[in-house]
């Protein structure tokens, strides 16, 4: 019955497909979520299918195999570094509004 | 005792099981991250997901990366974001919606993209190597460290920058009120 | 020298314009009205002398004028590849006979002008429109170019509505000023359309050029040159008063006297005239279109004539007048007779100028009075100005040896050797009505019983020595101009001075002239006008009377009142054959209709879609603002809608197979 997942993590689509469906989820959070915190969540699961996806690549390429591992940690740290400036920011709009939903973030409209 | 080669019932390797077990549960906890209610309970659901995610690395070859993963996602990245969520808690929490309105088209959206990501990738003619290749820590430090030292060192430079920018905008104001 | 000459005849007025303009006011006010004068009159005397010395070679054909004339190019106006227009002029005998009567007139008028408009107290303001009247003449007279043509015939338009309009405050000037500026706007559009048709057919905007080029034999034009030469004549019927576009000449003289006799007699009018003469080669290859002209203008010199005979105000009976003499010319030029319309031309000058500013001297000396009713017995107290007038009198009607006996002979003999018949029976009758009409003005201002208003009757007086010197000046070329170019018979001297600029033409239509036979059918024709210009003399004096003599006018109340039809003739005679009215009606209340439908339309429809275009606008812009939310997250569907859209259509066309 299984028989068709025999060797699924010798395959690079699997990881692939997997990593596009943890982006997907990721953009719909970010898309339908008004809590400002979740918005800032669902861009941290965006950046870990990135992740996912080059950490794929390179566990299949040989020529890419250590670059591959390069790349990740520096967008693990490009990825905290994000973080952090962007709940600081949350918070400082919070101190203001006294809201954390972004429905009322809206001082750029016309 | 070894190991059979093959899991008897289900006909697949050990490895493919682990796959599938991190993945189902990366996949769940990213579900729950984006549709509960309580925001301190997705902030949970997402420490699972990145402990999903660290097993699914291992799985691909990449320790280093995992252990990384652990560290600075669990460990620091999670913790940020409670703090954050706690210090933002609004009186009216869990009475209000959650998802805004233009819900449906997002998910719409986001269901099309998948599939678009999963056709493209389905579709191409990946030129396999066959097996997984296990990274060599060693291998990585020397490139870390010799080819690639100015992105390390740059990174360096962000991550200060970042931590100057966040105490400086998350600061309190001298003279506020409250 | 010539090169520099030419182009100070038309400079030197504008000059004079633009001084007077501004500071005329001021120096009026502050010397006095000589201060005023001096400069625009002077500028003219010079004009005239720097005219003289041009014309005098370019008749006689001498170098540098030669056959052809001289071209003198000033510079390149509009140099836009084939359109390009200069600014140039063009001497030849034709602009000599012209620039004669222009200058000469327009000097004397200035003269005239300085006694005339000496009560009155915008002085500086007529002497700066006359100096601007002039230079719009002499640009229409020295053009070379049709659109220089074109654009002095429009200031020439300008200043005519300035002067005739100049007693302003007084509504019925304004009115005919308007009047003229639109009746002339109407020929106008046909001139535009003509030179535009030029332009069509040869590419070249240069007068001579485009005449050689539109004559070539075996040319075929894009538009047909009868076509071309109706719209020309368009523009000529509106500037010099053709039926149907005669009804502002009338009514213009409603301006000051000097400007009657310098604009309607002596040489706006002549710009239709000197038109047709210039583009002579196109209307010779367009026969179709010499008969219109030439039909055209005898009816107008017929009707203008029945008109003149019952009017009583003495400014009017000229106006007619010189509407029936323009006729002649026009009708001269129709049957293919260049060189005696031309002469028509200056004759007519002359003796029409002398006899308006001597209308305008006996309106002096009865104190403003117009009405001839009102004036009578006046040749012993304004002797110079009755003499005068009687030697223009006698020039117009024909009497052999003045001026008009030459001119108006020949036109009529061509006329009848041409075989026009209808040209020449219509001319006979109205050089008999010429003389009576004319005869019966003499009469009633000068002879017979005295009807002036008593009040003015001690007062009247003689003019200053600034108006009636104008006046004998110009008595010695009515009386001698005749004589001086229209002998001998046949082979005269005005023929010898214009035959280069029509003798293709000439040639093209009539082929060889026959010799003058004096004691032939020459002669007969000179004797049977003669004749009836006679009549008309001895019928005028028999019911107004000359001299002691007093005239009849119970028997002209009994002949005009004898029965139905002279009645009607007289009534419709009396009210310029309701020509006015029928105008009213055709164009302000029927025209009027039609325009209240096409606003209607305008507004309703034309308005309302762009209105309607405007509102869509809004209204899409009102719809598509709520896309504006200010918020990040309605932006980033947006993006991820946009990127799904873009990847979606990249992979299907990348799909497709080959």
């Amino acid at each position: 019955m299984f028989s068709g997942l025999d060797n699924i993590s010798q395959s690079l689509e699997a990881y692939l497909v997997l990593s596009g469906i943890l982006f997907a989820i990721g953009s719909f959070g970010f898309l339908a979520r008004r809590n400002a915190i979740s918005m800032l969540m669902s861009i941290e699961l965006m950046l870990n299918a990135v992740n996912l996806a080059i950490i794929a690549f390179g566990a299949f390429s040989l020529s890419l195999n250590v670059d591959a591992s390069v790349i990740a940690l520096i967008v693990i740290a490009a990825a905290a570094a994000e973080a952090t400036i962007g709940l600081a920011i949350v918070i400082a709009i919070y101190r203001n509004k006294k809201t954390p939903l972004v429905d009322e973030y809206d001082a750029m409209r016309q | 005792m070894t190991l059979p080669e093959t899991i008897p019932l289900l006909g697949f390797g050990w490895d493919d099981l682990l796959f599938l077990t991190f993945a189902a549960a990366m996949v769940v906890a990213a579900l729950l991250v984006v549709t509960m209610r309580d925001i301190i309970r997705c902030g949970l659901a997402m420490i699972i997901a990145f402990a999903a995610l660290a097993g699914l690395y291992v799985i691909a070859g990449a320790p280093v990366v995992a252990a990384a993963q652990v560290l600075v996602y669990i460990g620091a990245i999670s913790v940020l974001v409670l703090f954050a969520i706690m210090l933002t808690q609004s009186k009216i929490g869990t009475r209000e919606l959650v998802f805004q309105t233009q819900a449906v088209p997002a998910a719409i959206a986001s269901v099309l993209l998948a599939l678009l990501i999963g056709l493209v990738v389905v579709a191409t003619d990946w030129p396999e190597a066959g097996a997984r290749i296990w990274t060599d820590t060693t291998e990585l430090a020397m490139r870390l460290f010799d080819q690639y030292v100015l992105p390390f060192e740059v990174v360096s430079v962000l991550l200060l920058a970042a931590v100057i920018g966040a105490v400086y905008l998350a600061k309190r104001d001298r003279g506020e009120a409250d | 020298m010539y090169e520099t000459l030419i182009p100070l005849i038309p400079l030197l007025p504008i000059l004079g314009f633009a001084f007077t303009a501004l500071f005329g006011r001021r120096l009026q006010a502050t010397f006095g009205r000589w201060a005023a004068e001096i400069v625009p009159v002077g500028v003219v005397v010079a004009v005239w002398i720097i005219a003289m010395a041009v014309v005098v070679p370019a008749l006689n054909h001498a170098e540098p004028f030669g056959e052809k004339g001289l071209d003198v190019l000033l510079w390149t106006w509009i140099p836009a590849g084939s359109f390009t227009v200069d600014i140039g002029f063009h001497v030849d005998a034709l602009t000599a006979a012209l620039l004669i009567v222009v200058t000469t007139i327009g000097m004397l008028v200035h003269v005239y002008s300085i006694g005339y408009m000496s009560h009155d107290a915008g002085t500086w303001r007529f002497f700066a429109y006359l100096n601007l009247f002039m230079f719009s003449m002499l640009i229409l007279t020295l053009a070379n170019s049709w659109v220089l043509v074109f654009a002095g015939w429009e200031l020439v338009g300008l200043s005519s509505y300035s002067l005739i309009g100049f007693w302003y405050p007084k509504r019925s000037a304004a009115l005919a000023a308007k009047k003229a500026f639109i009746v002339n706007r109407v020929g106008d559009v046909g001139f535009a359309l003509g030179i535009m048709a030029i332009f069509v057919n040869t590419g070249t905007m240069n007068i001579q050029e485009s005449l050689a080029k539109m004559t070539e034999s075996g040319a075929v034009m894009a538009i047909p040159l009868v076509i071309v030469a109706l719209l020309v004549f368009c523009g000529a019927m509106g500037k010099s008063a053709q039926f149907p576009l005669h009804v502002w000449l009338p009514d213009a003289m409603e301006g000051p006297t000097p400007v009657s006799a310098l604009i309607h007699a002596a040489t706006m009018v002549n710009a239709g005239v000197y038109l047709v003469a210039r583009a002579n080669p196109l209307f010779a290859h367009a026969q179709e279109a010499m008969v219109v002209v030439a039909a055209i203008g005898i009816f107008t010199a017929i009707l203008a004539a029945s008109i003149a005979m019952t009017q009583t105000d003495i400014k009017r009976v000229l106006a007619y007048s010189t509407l029936s003499q323009l006729g002649y010319m026009f009708a001269a030029l129709g049957i293919g007779a260049f060189v005696a319309a031309i002469f028509h031309l200056m004759a007519h000058g002359f003796f029409k100028g002398l006899l308006f500013l001597g209308s305008g001297s006996v309106i002096h000396a009865v104190d403003g009075e117009q009405d001839m009713n009102r004036m009578g017995r006046l040749w012993r107290k304004i002797p110079i100005t009755h003499w005068t007038m009687l030697i223009g009198t006698l020039a117009i009607s024909g009497i052999p040896f003045f001026a008009g006996f030459f001119s108006k002979d020949e036109i009529l003999g061509e006329a009848f050797k041409f075989g026009n018949y209808w040209v020449w029976g219509i001319g006979i009758v109205v050089a008999g009505m010429t003389a009576f009409y004319m005869w019966r003005l003499m009469g009633k201002t000068f002879y017979g019983e005295s009807h002036v208003d008593p009040s003015v009757e001690p007062r009247v007086h003689e003019s200053p020595w600034s108006m009636t010197l104008p006046l004998i000046l110009l008595a010695i070329p009515s009386a001698l101009l005749g004589i001086a170019l229209g002998l001998p018979f046949g082979a005269s001297t005005i023929t010898g001075w214009l035959e280069p600029v029509f003798a293709e033409s000439e040639l093209y239509l009539h082929g060889e002239p026959e010799a003058f036979a004096l004691f032939g059918i020459d002669g007969y024709l000179i004797l049977s006008s003669v004749f009836v210009a006679a009549v008309g003399l001895v019928v005028g004096i028999w019911l107004f009377g000359a001299f002691r003599r007093h005239g009849k006018p119970a028997k002209v109340q009994q002949l005009t009142a004898a029965n139905s039809a002279t009645r009607f003739l007289y009534r419709a005679s009396l009210n310029k054959w309701w020509f006015d009215e029928i105008n009213d009606l055709l164009f302000i209340r029927i025209g009027g209709r039609v325009a209240a439908a096409m606003w209607w339309f305008d507004r309703t429809i034309v308005d309302g879609t762009v209105n309607a275009v405007g509102g869509i606008t809004r209204d899409a812009g009102g719809g598509l603002r709520r896309i504006q939310t200010g918020r990040v997250q309605n932006y980033a569907l947006g993006i991820a809608v946009g990127l799904l859209v873009m990847a979606g259509s990249f992979l299907v066309i990348v799909s497709q197979p080959r």
